[in-house]
């Protein structure tokens, strides 16, 4: 009995990579369903990264099947080498389909990514905002969600034509400072993670220079070190002074002692 | 009521609400209308619709799924492989059965009936080596040594789960 490859590939869907790797030594048609399964949605582990990047950078067609990678800190796990940059540029340019990217990699190597034929719409990354990250971000027009997690370098300041279909961001108040206003961000996440950040003056900063966004913005989640409560509780009238059309906001201490939702 | 005949020219009379699980007939009777005539179903038979039947009627006035939903299913990789206590012992039958219900299934486009076969599948392929699912298959092995050695080097990243 003939079960066309349609439902063969329907079948594979259901199948982890432990398995993947065995129905794809079954015959050539299994092969090719096999590894578009396992290469759609790629999240190596960690001793893993530097093979699967390999295998990017060898098997270009395998690569173009890739829409969700996600890449740990290779720099925790192994000593990187200087190749190890130029191995991930490899393989970054052969993912050509790729929509979603995260990539946990500190430090000053955006440029390693420039020149990318793929148009993410969606980011998470801890790469410096510099110069660099900065090309990249022009380069990428089709973000919708970006997550920016890396060190924020003074005065870089973000051309306007940049970033115009985003939506959803997450980042410091720095990051938040430089892509919100005039732009059309709906949801915001706001990491006030490095220090007791939750005060009034400063989230009367940081909720005045979302109120520039032109989406408007309507929810707001906010991501911090809960030590003083009463003025942390100030601090939060200056979110309702500075963003009446808010509807939705969330509020999540990083000691996990407080986490709740409330509708304002 | 609807008359439905199958390949090997046995006819069915189902209730209109059971018969429309199926997108196609649903599609088909919105097209035609109602009538007395009978829909033709070449690629089933009595035996496989007798199954079909059976499924319908036990999930009759249950929401179908959307378009939609659909594809947000096929963009995540779907890894959950449960099946209901009813359904799991529904599709208890011998693999020619099974791979001629999702035949079945997936001509008749009766989308939760599909995920039902085709996850029991996944679950006999789950676990066993490359002969064995060839065997479960009926497929004969072509490549050779070396081939294999390469495709293992192509996959060997996604191993360590």
């Amino acid at each position: 009995l003939a079960i066309p490859s349609e439902l063969i590939h329907h079948i594979l869907k259901y199948l982890g990579n432990a398995d993947l790797v065995n129905t794809a030594i079954v015959c050539p048609s299994f092969r090719f369903l096999s590894q578009r399964v396992i290469y759609r949605n790629v999240k190596p582990t960690e001793i893993m990264v530097i093979p699967c990047l390999r295998c990017f950078a060898s098997y270009p067609h395998l690569a173009s099947f890739t829409r969700t990678l996600v890449l740990a800190d290779a720099t925790r796990y192994y000593d990187v080498f200087s190749n190890y940059f130029n191995l991930l540029r490899s393989a970054l340019l052969n993912a050509s389909s790729l929509t979603d990217l995260t990539i946990l990699l500190d430090g000053p190597y955006a440029r390693y990514l420039h020149g990318c034929s793929f148009r993410l719409r969606s980011l998470t990354t801890t790469l410096d905002w510099d110069r660099d990250f900065i090309k990249l971000i022009a380069e990428q027009t089709e973000l919708r969600n970006a997550m920016f997690g890396g060190k924020f370098v003074n005065d870089m300041a973000l051309p306007s034509d940049t970033l115009k279909k985003l939506t959803r961001v997450s980042g410091s108040p720095l990051v938040l400072a430089a892509v919100v206003p005039s732009r059309n961000i709906k949801e915001v996440e706001l990491c006030l993670l490095q220090q007791a950040l939750f005060k009034d003056d400063i989230l009367n900063t940081a909720s005045n220079i979302l109120s520039y966004s032109t989406g408007p913005l309507t929810a707001l989640q906010i991501i911090t070190h809960l030590s003083d409560t009463p003025s942390a509780l100030a601090a939060l009238k200056a979110i309702a002074k500075n963003l009446p059309r808010l509807n939705s906001f969330a509020f999540y201490s990083s000691d996990g002692a407080v986490s709740q939702v409330c509708r304002l | 009521m609807v008359h439905l005949v199958t390949s090997d020219n046995v006819e069915f009379v189902v209730e209109k609400e059971v018969v429309e699980r199926s997108v196609l007939i649903k599609n088909m009777l919105e097209d035609v209308g109602e009538s007395d005539q009978s829909i033709p179903l070449a690629n089933v038979s009595s035996a496989v619709l007798r199954k079909v039947i059976e499924y319908c009627e036990h999930h009759r006035g249950e929401p179908l799924p959307s378009g939609d939903a659909d594809q947000n299913q096929d963009e995540t990789r779907k890894r959950t492989t449960d099946i209901s206590e009813w359904d799991q012992k529904f599709i208890t039958v011998d693999q020619e059965m099974l791979f001629e219900i999702i035949l079945a299934a997936n001509y008749l486009d009766i989308k939760s009936l599909l995920d039902v076969g085709c996850k029991t599948v996944a679950n006999m392929i789950k676990g066993k080596t490359p002969d064995e699912i060839r065997r479960l298959f009926n497929i004969v092995n072509d490549f050779t040594p070396e081939e294999e050695a390469q495709i293992k080097k192509e996959n060997e990243w996604a191993e360590d789960r």
